[in-house]
């Protein structure tokens, strides 16, 4: 399939609250039918990242565009992305099989088409059986699995998910990965964030490292361990531990890896003491559950 | 709580209102101790006893029910019991409370018990009330959370118990409110005093009366510090106990059942297919999602709680006397109109909770969210409110005209207050969960959106209730010739143009702000 835009391209994507700087200048492509795999320490800016390319959050600078589409127009790319939160979008008092339903409404598919997708997508998650008990009595893996499927019911072009592993046993985690490389053999592309080394090293067609809202590397899984001119057996976690080491940038040019974003990483990056990092992804400004039973003890 | 400013300065906010409070009780007992003082000795002791058994239950009932709801349920529980025992945790647990009455029963006590021992001219009431109020706490505050602790263990290892937790509270709210609005209070005491009054705790009495000289027994003065010693020593055996019963505890675990809502929910489905040809799907699926939640977490619609409560008086007066007035439809009009917009679309983006990032990616949430939470209200509350205002004002002296305008005021308040409400509550969401039981959290609007829609939705109902009061209307009959039904049907008319008006710029401001919301 061959397209005229980028499946995801950003341009000086920046993201400041208030004095702190979550994403500083931002520039990477990502192609269509890619998996891109995006890496960062707690607080590099991952997800507010991924809430600008949403839509979700406002950059506060520079641009970004899903599939030729500016996401300042979230009319214009709601339909063409899905995206999986770190915290599993669900409401506690539905079933699996009601919560799906719900966001297949809300994307207007028709009723005919949830149902089969539904059952199709819970069979494969080995969701079936529990679809009709509430999310309350559901463990962890089991609300990221409905929250997996609600991000793909509604077959976008291009998947944001973040942490799509998170709580999922080894079975459940291999369909994850399965179903991700399937998305992208049919054309769809995937921005997945996670931390997960091995997650990324399997699937991921390109690589960023995000420090400190700066992307210090990019490349293929090769490349990066490549850039490394260390001794053979280096891995991505040695990549993602010299890269994202106390000194970010000297770790990088350690790398022989050029800036992937020349100008935030010179100006931000090296001027900040690692001392100075704060948790900027602002986790704790997403909603909470809906409706959360406490422990009756 | 040191560091925490909010916290601290709600506390002297809390210690400058009730500073009014304080110097009243304190003159109070002054007062008391100059008419005590005076007194003929007989019945005055009789009354001290009395006073400090209602007084012993108050610190039950009231410690008990702190420690049911806030005391047992420390945060990082588990966290806890691995740190410490449960010997430690509880005593730690019941000390803190201690602390917590202590820092107003024994300032404003000290204070009171001076102001009484001055008033009565004897100094030995000082020690002798201070002992007094010391051995009422210390027995009272444990006693409360024994008896806490016997209800949360029952409820952790009963099935039916935790089934029906939630039917259990509503039906106890019922009663307390049945209580207050009936003044029904004194028998629901009365049995539990005659119980106490013959046991040492009406002792206190005779304790805190020595020196006073109005025929307090000192053998009995005695028998109350002994019998506090008694009772904390065993007190303390069984807190620790139930403590670990209650937190060691292999409670039943209640499974939502598959089939448990399988008939209900297809009769949604049934609803929805209804709906479904009149409505987008994207406003029947949040239609549907809002009764299911609503249903199986009735706490989470707790503001509707206040336009009930407003509504009990007017009926338990109705009930009292047989007779309905021409109030009592007005009063189902108001409240129906303000539960309607209450229920569901006050919050419009907070109650998507979790799920707000997704709704937000969704087709047209601006549309889906505030038309479907306005639909969700209008359609469960409107019939009803309808209903109850018609059935009312046929049984009030209102004529058949009256009534009919009455209804159609009803009918559309209650179908449009939830346009209302959206604007509003998209102003001011709260994400959060709050604590609306002792077990659960529920995402509820904020009070401050309830305060303002509150005082709208009265604004906009004003017109129809003073058109329709007997008063105004037989005064504008008789100043002007108008007929009474011209007069209510024009309230009708103002209410209606108003709300509408008033609705359909709230939904457009609710509206534009979901469309536009960012998660920063």
């Amino acid at each position: 399939m061959t397209r005229d835009t980028d499946a995801i391209k950003t341009r000086s994507l920046t993201k400041q609250f208030g004095t702190e700087t979550a994403v500083d200048g931002l520039n990477l492509t990502v192609e269509h039918g890619t998996v891109y795999g995006f890496l960062g320490p707690n607080g590099a800016g991952k997800t507010t990242t991924m809430r600008m390319l949403t839509s979700l959050t406002q950059p506060s600078n520079g641009e970004a565009w899903i599939d030729g589409a500016p996401v300042s127009d979230r009319d214009a790319i709601r339909s063409s992305i899905g995206y999986l939160p770190e915290e599993p979008p669900v409401f506690d008092e539905l079933t699996g099989r009601e919560q799906l339903e719900y966001f297949g409404r809300l994307r207007d598919l028709p009723a005919a088409e949830i149902e089969s997708r539904i059952e199709g997508w819970l069979e494969r998650f080995d969701l079936a059986d529990d679809a009709d008990k509430r999310i309350d009595d559901y463990s962890k893996g089991m609300r990221q699995k409905i929250g997996l499927i609600q991000a793909l019911l509604h077959e976008p072009d291009v998947v944001f998910l973040d942490e799509p592993t998170s709580g999922l046993d080894p079975r459940a985690a291999r369909t994850v990965l399965n179903v991700i490389a399937e998305l992208t053999d049919s054309g769809h592309t995937v921005f997945l964030s996670t931390h997960i080394l091995s997650v990324v090293e399997e699937l991921a067609d390109v690589v960023g490292v995000l420090y400190e809202g700066n992307l210090v590397t990019e490349g293929s899984p090769t490349e990066l361990t490549e850039r490394m001119e260390a001794e053979e057996g280096t891995t991505l976690e040695d990549v993602f531990l010299s890269v994202t080491a106390e000194r970010g940038p000297v770790a990088a040019e350690n790398t022989g890896d050029p800036p992937a974003n020349q100008g935030g990483r010179e100006t931000a990056v090296a001027e900040q003491d690692s001392e100075q990092h704060t948790d900027t992804d602002r986790e704790e400004t997403e909603p909470t559950s809906s409706d959360a039973r406490v422990e009756d003890r | 709580m040191k560091e925490n400013t909010t916290q601290l300065l709600a506390l002297a906010f809390a210690a400058v209102m009730s500073l009014p409070f304080s110097v009243g009780i304190v003159f109070a007992a002054y007062l008391a101790g100059g008419f005590v003082a005076g007194s003929q000795a007989e019945p005055v002791i009789e009354w001290a006893r009395v006073a400090f058994v209602y007084g012993w239950i108050f610190v039950v009932g009231f410690g008990g029910y702190r420690a049911y709801a806030v005391a047992l349920r420390p945060d990082n529980l588990d966290g806890l019991l691995t740190t410490v025992s449960h010997r430690d945790l509880i005593g730690g647990l019941v000390l803190t409370e201690f602390v917590l009455w202590s820092a107003f029963s024994l300032t404003v006590g000290s204070a009171a018990t001076v102001a009484f021992a001055v008033g009565a001219g004897s100094l030995l009431t000082i020690p002798a009330l201070l002992l007094t109020l010391c051995l009422l706490l210390v027995t009272g505050i444990p006693a409360g959370f024994i008896v806490a602790l016997a209800v949360r263990n029952a409820g952790v290892r009963s099935r039916l118990l935790s089934r029906l937790r939630t039917l259990f509270f509503v039906l106890l709210g019922i009663g307390y409110f049945a209580l207050i609005f009936t003044n029904a209070f004194a028998s629901v005491l009365e049995p539990i005093y005659r119980v106490l009054a013959p046991t040492p705790i009406s002792w206190f009495g005779d304790l805190a009366a020595i020196g006073l000289g109005i025929g307090a027994s000192s053998l009995r003065a005695i028998g109350a510090v002994v019998f506090s010693v008694v009772f904390v020593v065993a007190a303390i055996v069984l807190l620790f106990r139930f403590a670990e019963w209650l937190w060691y505890a292999d409670g039943v675990h209640i499974v939502h059942e598959p089939g448990q809502n399988v008939n209900r929910s297809s009769r949604l489905g049934a609803l929805s297919r209804i709906f479904s040809r009149v409505f987008s799907q994207p406003v029947v699926g949040v239609v549907a999602v809002d009764w299911k939640r609503a249903r199986r977490s009735p706490l989470s619609l707790s503001f509707a709680l206040y336009p009930l409560i407003v509504l009990a008086g007017p009926i338990v007066t109705a009930v009292q006397t047989g007779e309905i007035g021409t109030g009592l439809p007005l009063w189902v009009l108001i409240s129906g109109t303000w539960i309607a917009g209450s229920v569901f679309a006050l919050n419009v983006l907070g109650q998507e909770g979790a799920a707000l990032p997704i709704t937000l990616l969704s087709k047209a949430p601006e549309r889906s969210l505030v038309i479907g939470h306005v639909l969700s209200g209008a359609l469960l509350i409107a019939p009803a409110t309808v209903a109850g205002t018609v059935i009312a004002g046929v049984l009030s002296p209102h004529s058949v005209p009256i009534v009919a305008s009455l209804g159609v005021s009803a009918l559309v308040l209650s179908a449009v207050s939830g346009a209302v409400a959206t604007g509003i509550g998209v102003g001011f969401p709260r994400f959060e969960a709050v604590s609306v039981s002792r077990s659960t959290k529920a995402i509820v609007p904020s009070i401050f959106a309830f305060i303002i829609y509150s005082v709208v939705v009265l604004i906009v109902t004003l017109p129809t209730v003073v058109a329709h009061s007997s008063i105004v209307s037989h005064a504008l009959t008789s100043v002007v010739s108008v007929e009474p039904f011209l007069v209510g049907l024009s309230g009708t008319i103002v209410s209606t143009v108003f709300v509408c008006l008033v609705g359909a710029a709230s939904m457009y401001i609710a509206r534009d702000r979901v469309n536009g919301y960012r998660l920063e």
